[in-house]
């Protein structure tokens, strides 16, 4: 992202583009550790890095680093640094390789593309074996 | 979800998978996310010793081996102290030092790199060095790597006492704390048959075990052992047929069961061994009941416990010293109660059990670095961990 874009004439809350049928509560977990390309509709590139620990990294194209917060909040996705926030609609889980349009209430229209996701934790464990594979 | 489709998605993928969600090394930012604290205040729980281990052996490592000039040397004869030469020029760049003469300086050099890269002892210049120069850093980096993303699939807090299967080495250790109070040799699954890597809790163990044979095993293994040995198989290897999996399933003759229809996979046969000798449990097998079927137990069979490659089980871990395990787990010797069959010993409270597999791991983990262990990487896992990781950080 730029962040002069993503954070500070991004505020407000855009949705990504799924239909409400897909919808559901997301934590993020998908995202932890992992980074995704966001590409702005003026041609601007970023990438989001998201640590576990609420962190993130933004490495502008042309290299620079600046640090934010993240985390979920509801059906939002949002990004902190320093006093300024901004959430994003988060309905469903990203997936590697695929595209979201995300549109903001700036009417700024971005694309984030997850390089590579965190596989859905077990929510509950399938069925006991039946015997034991010795 | 069906165990033997569970156990082989389990074993055939680089996951680790979770019996017991609490184990999962997010799940303080999922009970966070949960309870609505997961916010720019929320501190992610350290890094596990075993991980932090890692970290620093990835550190040193960057530091003292990274940086130099990844120059790479020909292959030769073994060669000393004394010698001198362009060979021993470009061995001395290679290792950030200069001259042309095998010194004191290059020897300690030499030791020290053996020592940390885990080759056979020595100060000499032989070819297992040069190949393992020629691999270079980003090779060596690349191993620590992704067995630091291994250790970091583990808790934050392993536990206060805590059982470790690294089936990559095929070994166990038993630790109470950050302390390695005993380890032993274990047998693991084939390259087939992979053990898939799991974290759960034991929470008891059966002695006097039957053998509860999986179906897929059945039919795959044992069906045609049967055909062609006849009811004579089932008396002499102590199986039986029975009706279901319920606890009060009819044990059914040998004419009662379409032994064909169980190998084509048509049907579906619960088969398990009686007790005693040829048990393929042994004499006691510790649970943590999962969907992929992996256990530790007892064998009979302890003449492969000699070998240095065991990966010859179907998937479950089998224990050199069980009743060693045993004792360790419960404080003191389980008294067995004669023959009786299934013979359940709840622990007092819950052990976690964690079953990973590292190819490459810092020596004397929590303890200050002494390099690292290299072990073969007998599933071919790495080269399809390094791909999914792709890591956003490096």
């Amino acid at each position: 992202m730029n962040y002069k874009l993503g954070l500070i004439t991004m505020l407000g809350a855009p949705l990504l583009a799924i239909s409400p049928a897909q919808a559901q509560e997301q934590t993020g977990q998908e995202l932890i550790g992992r980074t995704v390309d966001v590409q702005f509709a003026n041609g601007a590139r970023n990438s989001v890095a998201f640590g576990s620990g609420g962190q993130a990294r933004i490495t502008a194209a042309d290299g620079t680093l600046s640090n934010a917060n993240w985390f979920v909040r509801g059906n939002q996705l949002c990004m902190q640094m320093g006093s300024m926030s901004e959430c994003w609609g988060y309905t469903q889980r990203f997936e590697a390789g695929r595209a979201f349009t995300m549109s903001s209430t700036c009417n700024e229209t971005s694309q984030w593309i997850a390089r590579s996701v965190n596989p859905a934790p077990v929510v509950a464990p399938p069925a006991v074996e039946q015997g034991e594979r010795g | 979800m069906q165990g033997e489709f569970a156990h082989a998605q389990a074993s055939g993928d680089t996951n680790m998978h979770y019996i017991d969600q609490d184990l999962h090394p997010d799940y303080a930012i999922q009970e966070a996310i949960v309870s609505g604290t997961f916010n720019a205040d929320f501190k992610a729980p350290p890094p596990n010793f075993i991980e932090a281990s890692f970290n620093r052996a990835l550190q040193e490592y960057e530091t003292t081996w990274a940086r130099l000039p990844q120059v790479r040397l020909a292959r030769g004869n073994i060669v000393r102290m004394g010698a001198q030469g362009q060979r021993i020029a470009n061995v001395n760049q290679r290792l950030g030092l200069s001259g042309s003469v095998f010194n004191a300086n290059l020897s300690n050099r030499i030791r020290h790199y053996r020592r940390v890269h885990d080759l056979p002892s020595g100060n000499h210049i032989d070819n297992i060095l040069i190949d393992s120069l020629n691999l270079g850093a980003a090779h060596y980096i690349n191993k620590i790597s992704i067995n630091l993303h291994r250790a970091s699939e583990l808790p934050s807090d392993l536990g206060e006492k805590f059982v470790l299967v690294d089936v990559a080495n095929q070994q166990l250790y038993m630790y109470e704390g950050k302390n390695l109070v005993n380890q032993m040799r274990v047998i693991v699954g084939t390259a087939d048959n992979p053990t898939p890597m799991l974290a759960g809790y034991m929470r008891f163990s059966v002695i006097n075990p039957y053998w509860n044979v999986p179906t897929d095993l059945t039919r795959d293994r044992y069906a045609r052992r049967i055909i062609n040995g006849g009811e004579n198989y089932l008396k002499t290897r102590r199986f039986e047929a029975l009706s279901g999996w319920e606890d009060d399933a009819r044990i059914l003759s040998y004419s009662e069961v379409d032994w064909k229809a169980v190998e084509s996979g048509q049907q579906k046969l619960r088969l398990r061994q009686r007790p005693g000798p040829g048990n393929g449990m042994g004499d006691i097998k510790f649970m943590f009941p999962n969907p992929y079927g992996v256990y530790l137990h007892d064998t009979h069979n302890e003449a492969p416990f000699k070998l240095d490659s065991r990966a010859i089980s179907a998937g479950c871990v089998r224990l050199e010293k069980p009743w060693v395990l045993a004792d360790w787990l419960y404080g003191k010797r389980l008294q067995t109660q004669g023959q009786r069959p299934e013979q359940i010993v709840n622990l007092d409270g819950k052990t976690p059990v964690y079953i990973s597999y590292f190819t490459a791991i810092p020596k004397n983990l929590g303890l200050p670095n002494e390099g690292l262990s290299m072990r073969k990487d007998i599933y071919g896992r790495d080269a399809r961990l390094t791909k999914a990781l792709a890591s956003p950080f490096s």
